[in-house]
């Protein structure tokens, strides 16, 4: 079987996929297994012995002819369009028996569309024939429908990679050995020393602790602790080490930033008693060696989906990195290195396969979860936190009945525009209801996907399929319909009548 | 990348969403032509600062 996985995202969610590229393989031995990244993220793919050939999608030769200076604007375009033709055709070419896209973007989703064949069988986003988005797979659907910043999934992504490969994962599939050496200089450096990893950026600034603050805690990290502290960082982190380096003065600390490349990472990381870092690929890296990580993490990340996954890891979330004082991050790390139990407000990662675990929650997020839970995998419907969600329960209801009036009234007669307008206003005001009640969000957002993944098709099958979409709307919604609901706040709601 | 770049893939947008219309429009349908140019939009859409 030949096989094509499009990973279009950046290093993270590259190394986030090689478990389940391990767990597909480990179930599928004589797959041939192609990889298609963008060029600037392929060095993430180095070490993952289970794929034969990395294809690069040529944006480099893409860009330079649309950005020639020597030709109008529609040549460009034409020569850009070209290369990317040609690039498709040779992919394409290749007749893969299934193509899986893990990106979840626009572009893969196109690109997915030119590269299958008739026979290929695909899963992940890809285009109907219309140009539409085209989402085959469920795991796929429920990535779209709850996942990111604003959404309310507590999956992670490495998981829900393996949902759409459809494989489960063993421990195995995280830790086999990546064959690669520590460069002679850094084995040198470090000699038999024990030593603690930190990286000093991360995917986004806004994701890492500012000079200042990595600076405080490591003047009180290498005064407190015997092991040796090594920054880790791309070459343009070198600016931000020099200043750690020049603030913190210390033999202990040593700076690899700029010096390594992300491969040299495996063997560094592994040795290391501890990673230290926010949302980054040395994260993802440390989860693939069984190294624990310190994970500093704010509302710009959603850590249920890119956390560490290694047994023995901590998450300190906090609203802000302004909130994060040295003494607490120092108390932490020290706590992990002498293996005492974890504070109350720090989220603890038992293993790979096993969930997060949070010892204090927040009440809105994770009813918002629970609701995802009962939608998605049949567990009970939680008690909500407050009036609001009921009253707009009650009101989403009544719109869901107007829709369905509607779908048996097109069916009925040739010119139904009327019926369609209507349509297009009910979403509008589902909308409208979902930004005042975002605890409807879970089921907003499943509805909308689920009428999304109806492809083209005729008029009776489409009303068919949405008049299936809204009744199980209505089954859902009407468990929060009955004459009281209680509230955890043990107050009930009876409805209001007009 | 600097601002003579952006102001010409912003120029090529629109001339990609104009040929993917009429293209749409002579065949009545949405050929793989129309996708390979609605790839190049959502390609460039990415490099050009929201």
């Amino acid at each position: 079987m030949k096989v094509l996985v499009i990973q279009l995202a950046r290093l993270g969610d590259i190394y986030s996929m090689w478990p389940s590229l391990r767990a597909f393989k480990r179930t599928n031995p004589k797959a041939e297994i192609d990889l298609l990244v963008r060029p600037r993220f392929s060095v993430a793919a180095e070490g993952l012995d289970v794929v034969n050939d990395i294809i690069s999608l040529p944006q480099t030769e893409v860009f330079s002819a649309l950005l020639n200076d020597d030709k109008k604007d529609s040549d460009a375009l034409a020569d850009a369009t070209m290369r990317m033709a040609d690039f498709v055709t040779e992919v394409r070419s290749k007749k893969y028996d299934k193509i899986i896209n893990l990106s979840f973007s626009p572009v893969s989703s196109f690109l997915t569309k030119l590269v299958e064949g008739p026979e290929t069988e695909v899963v992940g986003y890809t285009r109907q024939e219309d140009g539409f988005l085209k989402i085959p797979d469920d795991a796929s659907a429920y990535f779209y429908a709850q996942m990111g910043i604003a959404g309310s999934n507590r999956f992670h992504v490495n998981d829900v990679f393996s949902e759409v490969l459809g494989v489960e994962l063993v421990e195995e599939d995280y830790h086999q050995p990546v064959q690669h050496e520590l460069p002679s200089l850094v084995a040198k450096l470090l000699a038999d020393d024990e030593y603690i990893v930190f990286h000093v950026g991360a995917s986004n600034p806004r994701k890492a602790l500012s000079a200042l603050k990595a600076s405080n805690l490591l003047k009180r990290v290498v005064s407190a602790r015997k092991e040796k502290v090594v920054l880790v960082g791309s070459a343009e982190e070198q600016e931000f080490a020099s200043k750690i380096l020049e603030s913190v003065n210390s033999e202990k600390l040593v700076s690899f930033v700029g010096k390594t490349k992300l491969v040299d990472l495996f063997p560094l990381i592994r040795g290391a008693k501890l990673l230290v870092g926010a949302d980054s690929a040395p994260i993802h890296i440390a989860s693939l060696v069984a190294t624990p990580v310190y994970n500093l993490s704010n509302r710009s990340v959603r850590f249920w989906e890119t956390g560490p996954k290694a047994a023995g890891s901590r998450i300190r979330m906090v609203e802000d990195f302004d909130l994060l004082g040295t003494d607490m991050m120092c108390d932490d790390i020290e706590a992990m290195l002498d293996d005492r139990i974890a504070p109350d407000d720090i989220v603890v990662v038992n293993g790979p396969l096993e969930p997060y675990h949070v010892a204090e929650e927040e009440k809105a997020d994770l009813f918002r979860w629970k609701l995802v839970e009962a939608i998605y995998l049949g567990k009970d419907f939680p008690v909500p936190n407050d009036l609001d969600f009921v009253e707009g329960v009650r009101q989403l209801q009544e719109l869901n009945g107007l829709s369905l009036q509607q779908f048996h009234a097109i069916l009925k007669k040739e010119d139904h525009q009327e019926n369609m307008n209507i349509l297009g206003n009910v979403d509008d005001l589902v909308e409208k209801l979902v930004a005042m009640v975002p605890d409807l969000g879970p089921i907003v957002k499943w509805y909308q996907t689920e009428k999304l993944r109806i492809g083209p098709v005729s008029k009776e099958e489409i009303v068919a399929a949405y008049t299936d979409i809204h009744t199980t709307l209505a089954n859902i919604l009407s468990v929060y319909l009955g004459d009281e609901i209680e509230t955890t706040e043990g107050r009930t709601y009876e409805p209001q009548r007009v | 990348m600097n601002q003579d770049a952006v102001n010409r893939m912003e120029r090529v947008l629109k001339i990609v969403n104009e040929t993917a219309k009429q293209k749409i429009i002579q065949n009545d349908r949405v050929t793989d032509e129309v996708q390979l140019l609605l790839l190049m939009k959502e390609l460039i859409k990415e490099q050009v600062p929201k």
